[in-house]
């Protein structure tokens, strides 16, 4: 029988978690409690990101889902003060809190099975890195650097297009969440 | 190779993780919920992408994730201002509440 390596064990625990935060997201009663399930989503997901080998992709996750946009849901959620909904919550009290339960244990496996590789006992081996890429007849090897070159070379229009689209929902976010200046009077 | 996570594993892990964000839009009525489903199902999306690009070796699929970053962080301060602009109207964010081009 094959054994089950560190790094399965690991997704194993992320899987788990991802799961669980989704439903709690999607089943929550509370706004709030919903948004913090959803943080321990994205940082569930930035884990597995880092598990499979994107690394890059696990902080920018973090940085723009976790740093931006959760803190934009929350502040609206604060901003219009939403009261628990009487939603028909599917799950009952006991249920909630052997969820709640299981997440934890979850969670507390995965800090312990990261100190083992911390502390050099893990078999976390560092995934292979992708195609390397050629660029003024040096071999880029590193794996942040083939996705910035690709990044910033092949794919700089749509990076371009990107940043001006970003421009284009900021000024409209601002027109459309600011108050009517006819409403006022 | 005993050290590598199977993609199948992780396919069947983005498609429960996008039927969760399915089911949160079709269930729910509050828009802010409906929003953060939407966020779930980016991001399921956004694990298959990554997925893949690890197992052929490309890294295309890691910019187009960017980019689905970028896009869900228009998404969300649009649709967020367009919740404020609602609540402000309508004083809820019900969907049920929304009915004021209905004819009665």
């Amino acid at each position: 029988m094959e054994e089950i390596s560190l790094r399965q064990t690991l997704f194993y625990c992320f899987a788990f978690v991802l799961t669980g935060s989704a439903l709690g997201v999607v089943f929550h009663r509370n706004p709030v409690k919903s948004a913090l399930f959803l943080i321990s989503f994205f940082v569930s997901l930035a884990a597995t990101y880092a598990l499979i080998g994107a690394e890059v992709l696990a902080t920018l996750q973090v940085l723009i889902y976790v740093g931006a946009i959760m803190v934009l849901f929350l502040f609206v959620i604060m901003l219009i003060a939403l009261r628990e909904e009487n939603f028909e919550s599917p799950l009952s009290n006991i249920g909630r809190t052997v969820i709640v339960a299981a997440l934890s244990l979850a969670f507390t496996i995965q800090v312990l099975l990261l100190l083992q590789i911390r502390s050099g006992k893990g078999d976390l081996n560092p995934a292979a890195a992708p195609t390397t890429a050629v660029q003024a007849g040096k071999q880029l090897t590193d794996a942040s650097q083939v996705l910035s070159v690709n990044l910033f070379r092949d794919y700089l229009l749509a990076f371009e297009l990107i940043s001006l689209l970003l421009l284009v929902a900021v000024v409209g976010a601002v027109m459309i969440a600011k108050r009517d200046r006819r409403q006022m009077e | 190779m005993p050290d590598l996570l199977s993609i199948r594993e992780i396919v069947i892990l983005a498609f429960v993780l996008f039927a969760i964000g399915v089911l949160g839009v079709i269930t729910r009525r509050n828009l802010i919920i409906i929003l953060m489903s939407v966020e779930i199902m980016l991001n399921a999306a956004n694990l298959l992408f990554v997925t893949f690009s690890r197992g052929f070796n490309d890294s295309t699929g890691q910019i187009m994730v960017l980019f689905v970053m970028a896009i869900a962080a228009a998404e969300a301060a649009i649709g967020l201002a367009l919740v404020i602009a609602l609540f402000r109207n309508v004083r809820s964010v019900m969907t049920d509440d929304m009915d004021k081009l209905k004819d009665t």
